[in-house]
């Protein structure tokens, strides 16, 4: 193409015999030239997205997928990162370790400066070792795994860990019920995750002198047996029912509790704090306990906005997993901003120092976890609101 | 200027005649073709999707035909059974409960083949269900998003029915939709989608994507589907080109979307314009073929009349320009053929003037010859002792003009001017030119005259030579010493010089009243001694001529 320029500009000058006009034609020449010499280069900013799109536990994975598209595409409605449009390319883990490892080196092949995910803590185990391989942030909203947490390694979160999680709704049960006596039904479905979570919520309670009075598992899908389980949770005589597992399934337990006639204090972790809890639960969830890392019922302007965007652009209400993944594809862009390159998107996300998540400031460690403050959430009249207020 | 041949002119004329006018009406054929094709393709999309629409609707509406058998029932153990076996019956069913007023569960059923459990359904309370509180607000049927089913973790969708005092909750599988899909007649590589009235992607015949549950609603006919509008599309999705067309589901919300790659949905629109662009090249060819035949038979007339004209050329007057069927060749024709007539005419006529005037010319020559030698004669008269002299002085001069190489015109006016060469003597008298013995000055000076006396006498007559001046100089010496103006060199003509030499040899040669004659030898001698008066080229002819034995005096 050079040659081809430098023979119109010889054309051009040698048509023109006033010098002036040849210069004017030398000068736009190279503007032009300027323009072209850039641009070709500047492709999109990607930002890849992890998460389980096509099984059971999809909901998690879309959610997160739809928060970061969000982010993605309000980022390009105000003109992009460094005046290039971001796209997001996404991978779907659903199939297991293979499959996300293939994600990972999907992403990494089609230049993801970092990637948003992955959403659940089995997938992030297998992810983190290829993507140290491949110098390629991770960065997920919603893992919680203790076993990735304090070690500097490519795997970023926003999420806190169980460890902190349990041993603070342990604290909640006791402080609000007194040394209560404790009935625990968790889902073996999601296996990895309920029991490291049982187990520090266990630890923690006893510390505080609370007592595990009865614990039962079921697996979601196979038909689990609900009034069986409200039943062994009643015939406990246990005064507080925590509650492991997925929306549907928590709901359908609580329902069975209740209708066999149980009074007792309900718990559950953010898991289990979906709409789905709502319309599936019916006034049977009515005052149940969710521990949160957010507030549903936030009235924080920018929350508010988001949760307004995100409604228009997907019909439904954004829960935790979206506004997380919202947030973290937010604070990579931020990152890329600095310095839209993979190798430096680790030290740009974490001297990103406090960055304004829709519901306050999120800090990393120097390990890239995250210490967040949990918000204790109730159900009333069919609606999430803080339980620590009137 | 460049020349070409009058066929090729014809047939690339006759080409382009044809081939503009055609190639013109195969762009607007294509066009125009392209137009149809392009709307049938547009037609197909859109039948599919209603046809898709129209087996979406029957597939929500069996389970509302199978429920509506429930009204007027109240016993609860009937409608119990009644729930059962429209559960296990219905296609796609995965579960119906049947709700009361306040929004529990009062009976159950499931789909064949799902596993569930009755006793944990009885006494839900469904009451802040979705559907159940659109379907109880309403009154009419509701229909859920795509969510995993709590039993058997297939994408499933939840229908809410109003019934008599309650609601009927129906969760039906997501996946029977494309048997449903699979009955409308689709062309292979035709998608389905079936999105909610958000642009969330409920149904995709490719189940991972289904799965995946992406909102289509900022792409074109799912975002004016939204709306309320349907019609054909063509837009990008994944940086493909799409075709896509939307039928509403109007109960349930739904937008049905058909849509095909459009690289493969335009195959039939780019079959028919490489279809024109082949016939367009083939009768292209024809026609050029066409022309070039077409060019040698208007040629061929041409050709005829050129070779007649060529033998008209050679002489051949009475040729026969031959048969024309075109009317302006035939024309043509004979107009060369009178031409060629009239020239022949007209040549014979010249040629008859042209010998009459030879013939005048001829006449003429001879009258100017027997006037010259007439006039000699007279001269010759007065002195009989010259008799013959001019005569032999004009064979001498005519021999030596020839050995010199002067043209025909030019010996034969040398030998005119030789004949009368003496002319000039008719002025002096008689007895002076016949008188024996020396003569005196004075009549020296009357005879030095003659020269001039030959130039008065002959100047007004228009000779073809310049006779008159070549009498006046005969007597002139190339030294300068003759007379009677001294001319010398290349001021006296060849003519006059030719005649000097031949006058003095002819001269000495013969007898003189004042002395015998010398004899040729003697005058030879005499004139080629004496090379300062006269041309040395004219003495070496006369040497030449002497020397071959072909003077004769």
């Amino acid at each position: 193409m050079l040659r081809w320029v430098d023979t119109v500009l010889r054309d051009a000058a040698r048509s023109l015999r006033s010098p002036a006009s040849s210069l004017a034609v030398v000068l736009a020449a190279c503007v032009w030239l300027s323009g072209c010499a850039t641009s070709p280069r500047e492709g999109p900013i990607v930002i890849g997205y992890l998460g389980g799109l096509s099984s059971r536990a999809s909901s998690l994975g879309v959610a997160g997928r739809d928060g970061a598209l969000l982010a993605v595409e309000q980022a390009n409605a105000a003109g992009g990162i460094r005046g290039r449009e971001v796209s997001l390319e996404v991978a779907d883990d659903a199939a297991g370790a293979t499959a996300t490892v293939e994600g990972v080196l999907h992403l990494a092949g089609r230049g993801a400066l970092a990637v948003i995910g992955p959403m659940t803590s089995g997938s992030a185990i297998a992810a983190v070792p290829v993507a140290d391989r491949l110098r390629l942030p991770l960065l997920s909203p919603t893992v919680s795994t203790d076993d990735l947490s304090g070690v500097d390694d490519e795997f970023l979160r926003i999420y806190p860990t169980n460890n902190g999680a349990a041993s603070r709704l342990a604290s909640e049960v006791v402080s609000r019920f007194g040394r209560a006596r404790v009935a625990v039904v968790y889902d073996l479905g999601n296996r990895s995750h309920t029991e490291t979570w049982y187990r520090h919520f266990e630890e923690r309670l006893e510390r505080l002198g609370g007592r595990i009075c009865v614990v039962r598992t079921f697996t979601s899908g196979r038909n689990p047996d609900f009034t069986d389980l409200a039943r062994a949770a009643i015939d406990a005589d246990s005064e507080c029912v925590f509650v492991l597992s997925n929306a549907i399934d928590s709901a359908m337990l609580i329902q069975r509790l209740r209708i066999e006639g149980s009074k007792a204090h309900v718990v559950a972790s953010e898991w289990s704090s979906t709409d789905d809890i709502l319309a599936a639960g019916g006034r049977a969830v009515e005052g149940m306990l969710f521990l949160q890392t957010y507030d549903r019922a936030s009235r924080a302007p920018e929350f508010g906005a988001m949760v307004v965007a995100f409604r228009k652009r997907f019909g439904y209400v954004p829960g935790f997993a979206a506004v997380h993944a919202y947030d973290a594809t937010r604070m990579a862009l931020a990152a890329a901003a600095k310095e839209p390159r993979r190798d430096r998107m680790k030290s740009s996300l974490l001297s990103l120092g406090s960055f304004p998540g829709v519901q306050g400031a999120i800090r990393f460690d120097a390990n890239g976890d995250v210490e967040r403050e949990y918000v204790v959430m109730t159900v009333r009249d069919g609606e999430f609101i803080r339980a620590d207020r009137p | 200027m460049r020349m070409t041949t009058f066929g090729a002119a014809v047939g690339r004329r006759l080409v382009i005649a044809a081939l503009v006018p055609m190639l013109a009406m195969g762009v607007v054929a294509a066009i125009q073709l392209s137009a149809v094709q392009a709307k049938a393709v547009d037609w197909r999309n859109r039948l599919m999707a209603e046809s898709v629409r129209a087996e979406t609707e029957a597939y929500l509406s069996a389970p509302l035909n199978a429920l509506s058998q429930f009204r007027g029932i109240e016993d609860t153990r009937v409608v119990s059974e009644l729930i059962r076996s429209s559960a296990a019956n219905v296609a796609g069913v995965e579960s119906i409960e049947m709700l009361d007023e306040s929004g529990v569960v009062i009976a159950a059923g499931f789909g064949s083949g799902v596993e569930g459990r009755l006793p944990d359904r009885i006494g839900l309370d469904r009451s802040r269900d979705r559907q159940y509180t659109r379907a109880s607000v309403s009154r009419r049927p509701a229909w859920s998003g795509v969510f995993a089913s709590t039993l058997s973790g297939a994408s499933s969708i939840e229908l809410a029915v109003p019934l008599d005092g309650g609601i009927a909750l129906v969760t039906m599988r997501v996946e029977a939709l494309a048997g449903a899909t699979t009955r409308s007649a689709l062309e292979p590589d035709a998608v389905v989608v079936i999105l909610d009235s958000t642009g969330s992607v409920l149904f995709h015949s490719t189940d991972a994507l289904a799965a995946q549950r992406p909102n289509w609603g900022n792409i074109p006919p799912v975002a004016d589907g939204i709306a309320g509008r349907t019609g054909s599309y063509r837009y990008v999705l994944d940086g493909e080109d799409m075709l896509g067309s939307t039928a509403l589901i109007p109960g349930a919300g739904w937008i049905v979307l058909v849509q095909q790659d459009w690289r493969d949905a335009r195959a039939p629109i780019m079959g028919v314009v490489w279809w024109i662009g082949i016939a367009a090249v083939v009768v292209a060819l024809i026609a050029i073929a066409a022309a070039a035949l077409f060019a040698r038979a208007l040629t061929a007339p041409i050709d005829r009349l050129t070779r007649f004209t060529g033998r008209v050329k050679q002489g051949e007057y009475e040729a026969d320009p031959g048969e024309y069927h075109h009317r302006e060749m035939a024309r043509l024709a004979r107009s060369i053929g009178e031409m060629s007539t009239a020239v022949h005419e007209r040549e014979s006529d010249l040629a008859e003037s042209r010998a009459h005037l030879e013939q005048s010319n001829l006449n003429l020559r001879d009258m100017l010859h027997a006037t010259a030698e007439a006039m000699g004669r007279i001269v010759e008269a007065r002195d009989p002792y010259t008799q013959g002299h001019q005569e032999r002085v004009g064979e001498l001069a005519s021999a030596i003009a020839i050995e010199m190489g002067l043209s025909e015109h030019e010996v034969e006016g040398i030998a005119t001017a030789a004949i009368i060469h003496d002319i000039g003597k008719l002025s002096v008298p008689a007895e002076i030119l016949t008188k024996p013995g020396r003569i005196s000055a004075n009549e020296f000076a009357l005879i030095k005259q003659h020269p001039e006396t030959g130039y008065a006498v002959l100047h007004g007559i228009a000779f073809p030579w310049p006779i008159a001046e070549v009498v006046r100089q005969h007597h002139e010496r190339m030294d300068g010493s003759g007379y009677p103006r001294g001319l010398a060199g290349s001021d006296i003509l060849v003519a006059a010089r030719i005649i000097a030499v031949a006058d003095t040899v002819e001269a000495m040669a013969s007898n003189r009243p004042y002395r015998a004659a010398l004899g040729l030898e003697a005058a030879i001698a005499e004139v080629q001694d004496d090379t300062g008066r006269f041309d040395p080229s004219v003495v070496a002819a006369l040497l030449r001529l002497h020397e071959a034995g072909r003077i004769t005096l």
